[in-house]
Formats: C-alpha cells, structure tokens, sequence
C-alpha cells in the first residue's frame, strides 16, 4: 500500500488516511506504514472512533424528522449491529452509506406507525443520509453516468410538501396521498439537493449509465435530442450525474 | 458591527443556532462568539447576534496541506466580509486524500514534515491574503504516532509561525489530550511551544469514549485542570485577547454554555 521510500510526504499521509478510512486494509498486518504493532492497534481504535462519529452525526443530520414520531435514528450506531459493522466498513463509500442507511430504516420502520406516510418518510430519510454520508467519487467517463450517492424514487405522498407539518410533530391528519417522483443528489461541493422531476427527467436520469451518448439516451427514452441534453446538464449541475465532457 | 473588548481579555463561545435566544438574553455574559458554521438559511436570529456579538470566522475554510480552491477562498473571503472578526482561524489538520475520495472529517493532524511544513506555509499566506486578515492557527492532537516525523509538534507549530506571522490559537483540550497520550504532564508538554505568539485559547471538557478506551474532547464544562492550564499559559502569552469554550453540538444546553464562560470568566478574575 504505501512505499515510504520513494512516495511523498503528502502522499503517505493519503496513505495514512485510507488505512484509517478503510477496514479492510487493517485486518492484515500493517501494509507498508510505518507504524508499530503497538500504534497500528491504537489506529484501530482511532478509526472505530471516527467512523461512529461520522455515521452517529450524519444519522443525526439527515433523519430529521422521524425522531418526533420514534426513536433517533443515530441510535443505531450504539447497536451490537453497528459495531459489526465497524470491522468491515469503508469510510464515506456509497456501499457503506447504503448499509447503514438499511440498518436505520430497518431499526425503524416496525416501529409504530404514526402516519400512512411512515415508510414514505424513512426512505426520504434514507436517500437524505446516502447524500451526506457519501464521500466517494465516480470516475467521469465521456457520457454521463450517475454520481455516486444520487438516486431517483417515486413516493405515494409528496414529502416536501408534508415535511413542514411533519416537522411539528403534527401533521394534517386530512392530506392525502399524492404521487411524486424526487432525485436526490450532491454536488462535488457538498450542496445537496432534493428536487421533484417529471417522468421525462427520472427516465433521463435512469437511462444515463456512462455507455449511452446523450443521443443514445434519447433514442432510449424516445424524448426529443434537446430535451435530453438540457436535462442532462442540469442533471450534472445539481450532481446527480458526472460526465468528463 | 460590535468590536472585541479591549483593556482585558475576551471570554466567548461558540455560536449555536438553537441556543441564540438564549445568547441575546445572557447580557454581558458572553463577549464574543466563534462561527464554526455559516448562518443557516433559516436562522432568524442570526442577523440580532451579528448585531450583538464580535464574531470570529472558525469555520472549516480548506486544508492547509494543498493549494486551496478559488471557490474555497471565495467562501472564506464571503465569510469574513459577514463576520468581519479581527482574525480567522485555521487548523493544523490534514483529513483528505488530494483526489478528495477519502475523508476522515474530523480532526487529523498532517505529518511534521519538512514538506508539510512547506506546504503549510505557503497555503496559509494564500488564505491569509484572500480572506485580508490576520490568520490564527489551532493545534491538533494525534491519538497514534507514525515513525515517520521529523520534527515535533512544538517545532513544527514555531517554524511554521516565525514564517509566516501567523498567530497561534492554542487548544488546550487538544493539549491535554495529546500530552494524555504520549504520557506527559500538559506544562511539560507545552514547554516548547510558541506561546508567545497565541492569540486566542480554547477551552472545554473531555470524557471517556468507549473505542478509545480514554477521554477525548467533548461539549462539556472545562475542567479546573484546563482553566488552571489556560491561567498558566495566560502568564505566558502577551498577545492573548480572547479565550473561547469550544463546544457545538446539538446536544449542548444554554445552561452548560452560560455556566462554561461564567467558569472561565472567574477562572480569569473578570
């Protein structure tokens, strides 16, 4: 993994910062670092540390909601299951955002449902915390393909307009359902976005998969060439996609 | 925009949004406040605290070990035209890879290096010039240490402040810990460092954590270990004009805040 002799100082502490951030590289003995046995434990420990902090607080960031109705989803990170889950995770990837964003609605949703709107609210919830928790990048190919974390699903009821009443912890018990589909996505910067899109833009973005040339997605999604391409650079500047070109 | 104190030193926090009511109503209690965080969209008692409060920029502005972004200056630049604080301050820290696909978002101090201490240099004189402003530097602790360094902390932090000015925003939690640690008494510790040149100190608690097994940093009350370690370094530190309870979390009460100043208020006999 790392080479002191002949890589950089900056690049050894990269080093240092993977082996920190990936589990999987502190299962075997200490790859190439210049740690002792002694401090490559006491890494361990560190590294534990950071990745419970960093779920504990993007948990805490991103349910926001459903802890006026059950119990905090940041909870979850003091369960036996989550410290298995600290042996074999990677720091801010999109599989381990994923894992845990599952182990918090499945921690959940047998809770009580206050509301049909329940499971509704904990995948919004979900797609929020794969937003804030995803620090991995995908590699920009010339056509455009999906960030990382960025994901489109449909919703029996329209989230944004029922979170305001969510949020104090009473709301309306007249509303009913209304079909939305939401994207979610971030962008290199860290802004985050949750924005409804129409069927035209959901199927652009499901099309666009880094071997489809906007013109192939056109013909895929049987939509007119300028409308693609206008969805596709709007997608890529809200950071639902990533494209070299 | 209300000015630090002067004549005496100034015993602040850091800002809270959920605890700024209880900010404005505290009276003189609080000097000044550090702004880890822009003012949020929906924060409508943000625009009453500036008019109240000196504010310090802490936000996180970039790492220091590379060349920051223009859009990373440009923010800290924005920054600092809101909170027009007489200085800002950065962090001795180094938490990302360079190709940005691996964080530890916390803490993390870089390698004391002869090439980090380059790179440190050179980037803080970028940001200090952007953000046209004096630019403190906070220490960070290290929980393991890598056969590797070339010089010590101590070292590392006075080179890189003879040469670039800079002041020193001395952590003294962060002090503790890493004296904690490597098995040395925190003056011990300290007995290198550059104290001549802070500026400003942090204080706070620390607790037990249970994947350290020992006590990290926590938003908690600064215990009388720390407040006597803030009067010692005080003795030491000419330039000092403020000291600041470093603690933000949501879970954090006015009344912990209030009564964390109000100690470190007495501690220093104001």
């Amino acid at each position: 993994m790392a080479d002191t002799r002949s890589q950089s100082d900056r690049d050894l502490q990269d080093a240092v910062i993977t082996y920190l951030a990936d589990a999987t590289l502190r299962r075997a003995p200490v790859p190439g670092l210049p740690l002792s046995s002694e401090q490559a434990r006491r890494a361990g420990r560190f590294a534990r540390f950071l990745a419970r902090r960093y779920y504990r607080d993007r948990l805490a960031r991103s349910f926001r909601y459903s802890p006026r109705f059950a119990a905090a989803a940041e909870t979850l990170v003091d369960t036996p299951a989550f410290d298995a889950f600290l042996d074999d995770c990677v720091l801010g990837s999109a599989a381990a955002a994923e894992r845990v964003g599952d182990m918090a609605t499945a921690f959940l949703e047998p809770l009580p449902a206050p509301g049909p709107w329940w499971s509704d609210l904990l995948q919004y919830e979900r797609l929020f915390f794969l937003q804030t928790a995803t620090t991995e990048t995908v590699s920009p190919a010339e056509f455009p393909r999906p960030a990382a974390s960025a994901r489109c699903r449909q919703f029996s009821w329209n989230l944004p307009a029922l979170l305001p009443e969510l949020k104090t912890g009473q709301p309306a018990a007249g509303r009913l359902p209304q079909e939305v589909i939401l994207l979610f996505s971030r962008t290199p910067q860290g802004r985050i976005y949750v924005v409804e899109v129409d069927d035209s833009t959901a199927a652009v973005f499901r099309a666009a998969d880094a071997r489809l040339s906007p013109r192939q997605v056109a013909e895929a999604v049987s939509l007119p060439a300028e409308l693609v391409q206008r969805t596709l650079v709007a997608l890529v500047r809200i950071g639902a996609l990533v494209t070299s070109s | 925009m209300p000015a630090m104190v002067q004549g005496r030193l100034s015993i602040g926090a850091f800002y809270n949004p959920h605890l700024a009511q209880a900010l404005l109503q505290a009276g003189s209690a609080v000097d000044h406040l550090s702004m880890a965080d822009p003012p949020g969209p929906d924060d409508a008692a943000f625009p009453a605290i500036r008019d109240r409060f000196p504010l310090l920029l802490h936000d996180y502005l970039g790492q220091l070990s590379d060349p920051l972004s223009e859009h990373a200056l440009a923010r800290a630049r924005h920054l600092q035209d809101i909170y027009r604080g007489p200085w800002v301050a950065e962090h001795f820290q180094c938490l990302h890879t360079q190709d940005g696909a691996r964080t530890l978002d916390y803490v993390f101090p870089p390698l004391y290096t002869e090439e980090f201490l380059s790179r440190f240099s050179a980037n803080a004189c970028v940001l200090r010039d952007a953000v046209d402003a004096p630019l403190v530097m906070e220490n960070i602790p290290g929980f393991f240490a890598l056969d590797y360094a070339q010089m010590t902390e101590a070292e590392f932090l006075r080179r890189f402040l003879d040469q670039t000015g800079c002041g020193l925003l001395l952590d003294l939690p962060h002090i503790w810990l890493a004296a904690h640690y490597s098995g040395r008494n925190a003056r011990e510790y300290l007995a290198d460092f550059p104290l001549d040149k802070v500026v400003e100190l942090h204080v706070a608690g620390v607790e037990q954590d249970r994947d350290l097994e020992g006590p990290w940093i926590a938003p908690t009350p600064p215990t009388q270990e720390i407040l006597d370690l803030a009067l010692w370094v005080a003795e030491r530190a000419p330039g000092l004009r403020a000291v600041t309870f470093d603690a933000f979390a949501p879970s954090l009460t006015a009344e912990v805040l209030l009564r964390s100043v109000e100690a470190t208020r007495s501690a220093f006999g104001l």
